[in-house]
Order: C-alpha cells, then sequence, then structure tokens
C-alpha cells in the first residue's frame, strides 16, 4: 500500500558549507509521521550538521527545509515549536531543580502552568526520573542528564524529534526503555531522525536508515531495503577457532568464493555466499580442510553488514 | 497520555500574545535567569541586607557628623551608588548571563523555543539584572528621604533618576550587543569607557563628539552637578543625548536579536551597520554644532580648553571610516559566501547580495559630509571637501576589495584587516616622526600622506604641503586591489548562466 500522507519532513537539495568545507553536500529525503530514519556514519560525515540544520540552528547554504509542509526559517519560532531537538550533550541550568527547568521550557513554549506541571510529570515518568524532579541539575549523573534532555525535547509534543546519539551515557536497562520509547513515538505518528553508531539497536526500531559519508547521503531507503543493498547473495561470517592454526589465510584462500579474510587471533571474520545450503557447505569444507572450528556464524543482514559493505570503515 | 497527542493537534499549537511575554515573568529567559539567581528568596534576602547596610551607615555617619551637608552628600553618594548598582553590577550580570548561555550550548536551546528574539533580548535585559534592579529601589528610596531632608527638590531628584534609567536601559542594550559579540564584552566596553572619561582625562571625549553626546549624563552638565547646583535642568541637552541613545540603543538591540537568532551572521550586517555610520556621523555633527551643552569637563570638574573644531572633524571621519568598515564588511562576506556556494554546488543560491562597491560608496557618502559643519567657521571647508571625499571613497573601496579577498580565501578577515590598516594608518607617521627625529623641524610630512590620517591631518593643518601624492597613493592603492580580485574573482555570471541550464 502506498503511503499517501504528506510528508512531516522535507529535505530538498540541502548544502551546509563551513568556510570551504561542505559539510552536507546534496541531501534530499522526506519522512511521515512514523517514520523513523537511522542516520548513520563516520565522524565528520554530516550527520550532526544535518539535524541541526534540520532544527533551523545550522544555516544552509543551499537547499529546502520544510516541516509540515512550510518552508523552516530560523526566524519562524512558531514552526521551530513542532521541531524538538536533543543535541549529544543538552544543556542546562545546573542550579535549577529538574522541575524548574522544564518549568523554563514549558514557559518559553506558551504553556500554561497546570499543562506544564502535568506535562513533566508524565515524561520524568517516562524516562524513569521522577523521583529525581525536585533535585538540581548539578547533582545529577550524565545519564541522567541525558534523560532530562529527552524529557525537555519531548515536553511541547513536536511533531518532528531529532536525536543526536542520544543513549550515549544510558546504562544497559536505560536503552532498553529508551527503545521502547522510541517505538512508542513512531507509534503515535511522529517523524523521528537518530543518529547513533549502536547499529543493531537502530535495526530493532528503525523504519528507515541512511548512511552518510563525507556530507552526502550514500544510501537512503528503509531499513531492509539498506541492509540489501549491495549484498548481491553474500554475507559476512565470524569463525572462532578452538586453537591457532598455521597457515589459515592461505587455507582458506583456496576455498571458491570465500573472500575478505580478517584473522584477529582465534576470531576469523569473511565473506561467504549467503544461505542455509550455502553456510552448511561452507562448515564441511572446513572440517575437511582440518580447521578446528568452535563456532561458526553467518551474520544476517542489517545495517552493520550494510554499513560495512558501503566502504565506510571508521564508525563513531 | 494527553501530552503525546498527535499530530493534527499539534497543528492547532495554541500560542498566546506576544506581548504577553514582555512581562518578566512570563518571559522564559527572564524568569530562568531570575530562578538561577536563586527566586525571590536570595533577591530579597539581598535587597533587605542592602537597605540595613545602607541605612545603618547613613545613621552612624549622621550621629558622628550631624552637619545638614551630610544629608545633601548622602543624596549624591545615593546617586552614585545608583550608578554602580546599574552600570558595573547590571552590566556584569547581563554579560556573564549571555557568554554563559553561549558557551553552554543553553542559546541553542533556546533558539529551538518559540520565542522571538526581540522578547528573548528583553528577557536578558530583565532577568538577570533583577537583584540590580531591587538595589536601585532602594537607593531610590533612601535618595528620596535625604533630598526631602536636605531640601534638594525631588522633582530635580526625580529627574535626574529618570534621566539615569533612560541612560542605563541605552548601556544595558550596548552591553548585551556586546556579549553576543565577543566574550570578553563587558571588561573591554567598561574598560572602555572609564578611559574615555576618566582615563585620558577627557582626551578623547574632546575629540569624539559623538561619545559627548551619549555619555552626557556623567559629564558636562551632569546629573551631579544638578543636584548640586539645583535649578531649572538643561532638559535640551538631555533630550538631544535622550534620542541619540534611543536611536543607538535602538541598533544594538536589533544587532543582539541578530546574533541571538543566528551566531553566524554579522551582528549588524550591511543596512543595521550603515544606519549606525549614519546615526555617527549625525550625533558627531550635533556635539560640535552645540559642542558647549555637550562639553566635557573632567574628572576635577575642571573646564578644558576645547580643541580646534578641526581635530572633532578629522577623529569623527576616522572613526567613521572604521565603523564604515561593519557595513562593508557585512557585504564583503555575504558576497564571499554566495559566491563559495555556487561555485561549490553548481546552482544559484538565491539572490545576489547587494554589491559592497555599492556600500563603500554609500558608506563614504554617509561619511564625508561632516566635513561640511567646518563650514560657518572655517575657511578650510572648501580645500578639504573633495580631497576628504578622495581619501573616505579609497579607504572604502581598498577595503572592500581587501575583505573580498580575505573572505574568499576563508581567512580570519578582522585580524588581517587589522594588521593591514596598522601598516597603512600607523606605519606611514611612524616613518614621518623617526624623520623628523633627524632633520629639521621644518621637514614637510612626506610618508604620512600615504596614510588617510596623514593625509585628513595634512589637510586641516595650518601649513598644508598642497602635496597630492597622498591622495594619488591611496586612490591606486584601491585600483591595484581591485585589478588583484577581479583577475582571481570567477565570472559570476557565467556561473549563473551554467546553473541556470543544469
Amino acid at each position: 500500500m502506498v503511503d499517501v500522507s504528506p510528508p512531516l519532513v522535507s529535505i530538498e537539495h540541502v548544502h551546509v558549507q563551513f568556510g570551504p568545507l561542505m559539510a552536507v553536500r546534496d541531501v534530499s529525503f522526506q519522512l511521515r509521521g512514523g517514520d523513523l530514519l537511522g542516520l548513520i556514519g563516520p565522524n565528520g560525515a554530516g550527520k550532526t550538521t544535518l539535524l541541526r540544520a534540520i532544527a533551523a540552528l545550522q544555516p544552509t547554504h543551499f537547499g529546502t527545509i520544510r516541516i509540515l509542509g512550510e518552508t523552516l526559517q530560523p526566524d519562524a519560532p512558531e514552526l521551530l515549536s513542532h521541531v524538538g531537538f536533543t543535541p549529544d550533550t543538552p544543556a542546562f541550568y545546573d542550579e535549577l531543580t529538574v522541575r524548574d527547568f522544564l518549568r523554563f521550557i514549558g514557559t518559553g513554549y506558551d504553556l500554561s502552568r497546570r499543562e506544564t506541571d502535568e506535562r513533566i510529570d508524565f515524561w520524568l515518568e517516562k524516562v524513569w526520573l521522577t523521583e529525581k524532579a525536585e533535585t538540581k541539575i548539578k547533582g545529577l549523573s550524565r545519564g541522567m542528564k541525558q534523560r532530562i534532555g529527552i524529557a525537555r525535547t519531548l515536553l511541547p509534543n513536536p511533531s518532528v524529534i531529532l536525536l543526536d546519539e542520544p543513549s550515549a551515557g544510558l546504562d544497559p536497562a536505560g536503552r532498553v526503555q529508551f527503545r521502547q520509547l522510541l517505538c512508542n513515538l513512531r507509534d503515535q505518528s511522529k517523524a523521528l531522525i537518530v543518529s547513533s553508531h549502536i547499529l543493531s539497536d537502530m535495526g530493532e526500531y528503525c523504519t528507515h536508515a541512511g548512511i552518510m559519508s563525507q556530507g552526502r547521503m550514500v544510501q537512503f531507503g528503509t531499513v531492509s531495503h539498506v541492509a540489501a543493498h549491495g549484498s548481491d547473495g553474500r554475507c559476512r561470517y565470524t569463525m572462532t577457532l578452538a586453537r591457532p592454526v598455521n597457515g589459515l589465510k592461505e587455507t582458506l584462500a583456496d576455498i571458491e568464493n570465500l573472500k575478505g579474510v580478517n584473522i584477529d587471533n582465534q576470531r576469523v571474520i569473511f565473506e561467504y555466499l549467503s544461505g542455509a545450503d550455502h553456510s552448511a557447505k561452507l562448515l564441511a569444507e572446513l572440517v575437511k580442510r582440518s580447521i578446528p572450528v568452535a563456532s561458526f556464524a553467518p551474520n544476517t543482514a542489517g545495517l552493520e553488514e550494510a554499513y560495512l559493505r558501503s566502504g565506510i570503515r571508521q564508525v563513531d | 497520555m494527553s501530552s503525546t497527542s498527535t499530530v493534527p493537534q499539534l497543528l492547532d499549537y495554541d500560542s498566546r500574545s506576544s506581548s504577553s511575554r514582555f512581562i518578566m515573568f512570563n518571559n522564559p529567559i527572564a524568569w530562568a535567569h531570575f530562578k538561577v539567581r536563586g527566586g525571590w528568596k536570595n533577591h530579597l534576602w539581598g535587597t533587605g541586607g542592602y537597605l540595613l547596610l545602607v541605612t545603618a551607615v547613613i545613621v552612624v555617619t549622621m550621629r558622628l557628623n550631624p552637619i545638614g551637608a551630610m544629608l545633601t552628600m548622602w543624596t549624591t553618594a545615593m546617586l552614585g551608588l545608583q550608578l554602580a548598582v546599574f552600570i558595573p553590577y547590571g552590566g556584569t550580570m547581563i554579560s556573564n548571563a549571555i557568554r554563559r548561555d553561549i558557551s553552554s550550548g543553553l542559546l541553542e536551546s533556546h533558539r529551538l523555543m518559540p520565542v522571538s528574539s526581540g522578547t528573548a533580548i528583553f528577557g536578558y535585559l530583565v532577568g538577570p539584572t533583577f537583584q540590580a534592579v531591587c538595589l536601585a529601589a532602594i537607593n531610590f528610596i533612601i535618595g528620596t528621604t535625604t533630598a526631602t531632608l536636605s531640601g534638594i527638590s525631588i522633582d530635580t531628584w526625580l529627574m535626574v533618576n529618570v534621566i539615569v534609567i533612560s541612560f542605563v536601559a541605552f548601556l544595558w542594550v550596548g552591553f548585551v550587543f556586546a556579549a553576543f559579540v565577543s566574550k570578553n564584552a563587558f571588561g573591554i566596553l567598561f574598560g572602555l569607557m572609564m578611559f574615555t572619561t576618566i582615563g585620558s582625562s577627557g582626551g578623547v571625549m574632546e575629540m569624539v563628539p559623538a561619545l559627548n553626546v551619549l555619555i552626557t549624563p556623567l559629564i558636562g552638565n551632569s546629573i551631579f552637578s544638578l543636584i548640586q547646583r539645583g535649578g531649572p535642568v538643561a532638559t535640551i541637552s538631555y533630550a538631544w543625548a535622550f534620542i541619540a541613545q534611543l536611536v543607538f540603543g535602538s541598533i544594538f538591540y536589533l544587532g543582539a536579536m541578530r546574533r541571538y537568532r543566528r551566531d553566524d551572521v554579522p551582528a549588524l550586517g550591511v543596512t543595521l551597520g550603515l544606519l549606525l555610520l549614519a546615526a555617527w556621523i549625525v550625533t558627531s555633527a550635533m556635539g560640535i554644532a552645540r559642542s558647549n551643552e555637550f562639553i566635557y569637563v573632567g574628572t576635577l570638574r575642571r573646564p578644558v580648553e576645547y580643541l580646534s573644531r578641526s581635530v572633532p572633524i578629522i577623529a569623527t571621519l576616522l572613526s567613521g571610516m572604521l565603523l564604515g568598515l561593519a557595513a562593508i564588511s557585512a557585504a564583503a562576506r555575504a558576497s564571499a559566501e554566495w559566491m563559495r556556494t555556487l561555485l561549490a554546488s553548481g546552482r544559484r543560491p538565491g539572490d545576489r547580495p547587494v554589491s559592497p562597491l555599492l556600500i563603500s560608496c554609500l558608506a563614504t557618502l554617509i561619511v564625508f559630509p561632516i566635513v561640511l559643519v567646518l563650514k560657518p567657521r572655517f575657511n578650510v571647508q572648501a580645500r578639504i571637501l573633495w580631497p576628504a571625499f578622495i581619501v573616505v571613497l579609497s579607504f572604502f573601496v581598498s577595503m572592500n576589495y581587501l575583505l573580498r579577498i580575505f573572505y574568499r580565501a576563508g581567512r580570519k578577515a578582522a585580524i588581517l584587516l587589522a594588521m593591514w590598516i596598522i601598516l597603512t594608518w600607523l606605519v606611514p607617521i611612524g616613518l614621518d616622526a623617526l624623520r623628523h627625529t633627524q632633520l629639521s623641524s621644518d621637514d614637510r610630512p612626506l610618508f604620512s600622506l600615504a596614510s588617510p590620517w596623514g593625509e585628513l591631518i595634512d589637510l586641516v593643518s595650518a601649513r598644508p604641503t598642497g602635496a597630492v601624492f597622498g591622495l594619488i597613493f591611496q586612490a591606486v592603492i584601491a585600483v591595484v586591489l581591485a585589478a588583484l580580485f577581479h583577475m582571481a574573482e570567477p565570472n559570476a555570471r557565467v556561473l549563473l548562466a551554467a546553473s541556470d541550464v543544469k
């Protein structure tokens, strides 16, 4: 079924330039309500700059950004109220209590005191900080501050949510709960863009993925589309050996269709044909060549695979 | 789950009237800074403590020295405290609040909120300074009491306070603007203010008449002398000063609004830059024409002999040439960025910015008419008019091309520009100064004519050289820089034609 709902975010040929450096180059895409885009790329790829441009914090030198169909301008504050942005390190007035800081944000978004307090209670519960409401922010840990940053973004209930490295600083339980929160927001027909380096997580909650490199969006589409892109019926395998083997690289190179061998002590990664039959045939071949296989697994097609296949090696 | 309404509900976002944002506690920025400084608790304790302290000191001094003049002295002292509370204390609070929000990244958080930049700037004016306002209210109440008891006219006391408030409002807006522009803005601005008034014993004030007008409440017929001598208020001087402060304050407010919204743009831009330049020249002209009213009397209250009127004219020309760089620099930067984006993207990046050369010509037309102020009293006007025009135009045209070359190369233009100005303004004068130590005192200027400063001084001197060497030299520099720029600049028309094909 074709999605005919109007796009909440529309990016057309956006360029962002810092002096002679083109940080974002000709990026275009659209997101509708319920879309959750995961942005992937190495340091300096332009992910944060793109997020800041969509939040009108970074001027674009060319191209158009539309939010809810209206062209974004830094001096159009009413439109900006529909965009929420959490930077990788959110800023606070540390002397204020969590509640007072969020009240300040509520005042900034023209919410009444009663409505602000209701929303504060709701979001503090969602980010598991209810008991810290009257604590001064300076006394909180980094992970807690990260959660307040998320609550600050969600307090005005924006329809477009931009999160830059949101799970950095969260503990494992926090990450799981955060994933659930993202899924809830996605299901409420909001458009979300999340930049993160935890690709395995992103594969679970994102509907779309975009791989950026040197300011360009080198791949964009649904997660399954991006994950399958360029695989050519092949996938990576991870094998663990029971003991080190001399001349392993040469042995493996002799096996037909096996490429890209990377040996790290007793852990071996390589590329081979995907599919259960091919996996079984390969395992048999390895055993036949007396390779002491302790464990052997094909990596299923995912964002991590797609990212590594794209040839961009440095992950931030 | 009322707080997680869906998109259609968000489209009906209800916004209260923006005018209510100008009430302090509806203004989020003001409210936050009020709370950061401890809210009502800290403010009330601070104000109560101050009231007790000042009252106790007054009572003790009155008991030790119970003469009538003591109350008059305390009224003047309360005025001094009023200025101290407003200017160094209030100014520091404003500057610290803004710099902190910028450096911590909170400013970006503010920018995301649906708060207009005008409202935000108002918040920075009233939020961090709330304590200063409370202390000033105490000063006012105590001052009113001492003025009443010592027989000083209450009308005079009220008038003085009105003058102080309007002056302080202007200064605070200046501090806000400066804090958005520079990290050490308050220190620089306050230091400059102290140097021009007290540090140089008024020397700078005498030369730069626009400053005399703007700082009128503190100098000349100052508010202090107003209290001491009593009598009618020289309303007209303060009215002119108020108008000048209002104009400059408005320009700074708009500049601060620009920087609040975007920190990648010049604070003033082309239009505000030209407006500031025009305001400076008009205020200078007023200061020169009405020099008797705006005369600086120095810190020791001794009238200082006013310099020859040609000195303020030269100083205004030179300061105008420097101020004009704000508009020209903004135009040059916009032009360079437009061309850079065109080259990088191969697409037409919106409308072409206004020509920096045109802005240079406009700036010249604004600056050089200051020479006409000489007309009624001096014969040098005719002699200086066209040479001054050539000096100013050559300088602005040179700077326009130089800035475009710097911006195109992506360099830090401000530093290179400062070096260029030192090289072309001061070095030639220094060379002549060196010559004069070697040769006789009758030796005529030579190198200094190559400097705009030196050339202007020579034009108004008692024995001008009449040499056109300096004028030709400065015009040649402008032509050479223009040639250098255009030799390396890609043809915009060709690029635009190619982008249109795309």
